[in-house]
């Protein structure tokens, strides 16, 4: 005997769109918890850097490594509870600041030496906002859903 | 054009919600239910407008399309603004959750006035219409700004300088507005007409 959903419980839009959700939520989380942003600036003679989770949680005892433009290591360390490190510049040179945030979560950042060279302007940049397109997707779909759920109420209201 | 959080003061920001709330109650009266995925595309096309910055001009304003939504929706232009402002400030942080009636009155009373206005031209001569849509976009973006500029007098004081600094910066746009209005509208009347309001309803029906 073959089991099948009732056919009753499919045409429910609700049902549907509540199946639709749980699956976003579900899809969203995961995907959330695997980016890791890292960004750092120069300021003086001291390099920032400043780390975390794309869903904002701080990365905390990730591992730093500096390594100059042929990836040799100048120096290691490990982020504190913030999701901060800083050190001295070592030389003017191109520094690739590498961050393993462990379970797999790495971030690259590189700093120009010639932003070293002008030790003056230290300006914090702007962190990269990754998820705009999620974003985008998960508007039209709220307004496309809010939508649907109008529509639907209105049909069942006339019937 | 979206003002953001903790810049406006309590009495400005409750009359803004009031109005926006009187707005929405009307708006979602006169909402034509029969043609919700309508009003469900505009609110689409109002969230990601605002992401589409015009690089020209002395600040870096962004399309609004409130024009076309109130051209295409009269009264309901409210709500599905509304709807896309939550949203763009949940999700892009433009604007803000206390400043979202203020918001809503900036760009929903505009697109509202643009089409008492605009939309009994759409149905004449095609040069007719096409200048009405351009008006519609045009006027609706100008009056936008005007009525941020008026929002900020309490706060800011020189209500000229503001809406002057905010007319300027938003020229470029309302070109481009009164542009896209006219080519949506002449599209819809060639394509689709059952986009377009009013007694297009009875052809449909």
């Amino acid at each position: 005997m073959k089991h099948h959903i009732p056919e009753s419980y499919l045409a429910k839009p609700i049902f549907t769109l509540f199946l639709v959700v749980c699956l976003l939520w579900f899809r969203i989380e995961p995907a959330d918890a695997h980016l890791v942003n890292l960004f750092a600036w120069v300021e003086g003679d001291t390099v920032y850097v400043e780390s975390k989770f794309s869903g904002g949680r701080h990365v905390n005892k990730g591992k730093i490594s500096v390594r100059d433009s042929r990836g040799t290591e100048l120096l290691s360390g490990a982020t504190d509870e913030k999701g901060e490190f800083s050190f001295k510049v070592p030389e003017k040179t191109d520094l690739k600041i590498i961050l393993i945030a462990g379970t797999g979560h790495r971030a690259e950042w590189t700093i120009a030496a010639s932003e070293i060279q002008v030790p003056a302007s230290g300006k914090k940049p702007v962190p990269e906002e990754g998820a705009t397109l999620n974003r985008i997707i998960i508007g039209i779909g709220c307004i496309f859903g809010l939508t649907g759920i109008v529509a639907y109420i209105r049909k069942r209201k006339k019937k | 054009m979206h003002i953001s959080e903790g810049i406006l003061s309590a009495p400005v920001l409750i009359s803004g919600g009031a109005l926006a709330a009187a707005g929405t109650a009307i708006g979602l009266k006169k909402l034509d239910y029969d043609r919700i995925a309508r009003a469900g595309i505009l609110a689409a096309a109002f969230f990601v407008a605002a992401l589409i910055h015009v690089p020209v001009g002395p600040s870096n304003a962004h399309l609004i399309l409130n024009g076309l939504v109130g051209l295409l929706l009269g009264w309901a232009a409210f709500p599905v603004i509304l709807v896309a402002l939550v949203l763009q400030a949940m999700l892009f942080q433009f604007g803000g959750i206390t400043a979202l009636g203020v918001n809503t009155i900036i760009m929903a009373l505009p697109a509202v006035l643009g089409y008492m206005v605009c939309s009994p031209f759409l149905y004449k001569r095609s040069a007719l219409a096409l200048s009405a849509a351009f008006a519609c976009g045009f006027l609706s973006v100008l009056l936008s700004a005007i009525i941020l500029g008026l929002a900020l007098v309490f706060t800011e004081e020189n209500f000229f300088e503001v809406s002057a600094i905010v007319v300027m910066a938003h020229i470029p746009v309302m070109i481009i507005e009164g542009v896209i209005t006219a080519v949506c509208v002449s599209f819809f009347k060639k394509v689709q007409p059952a986009m377009l309001p009013g007694p297009s309803k009875q052809k449909l029906m």
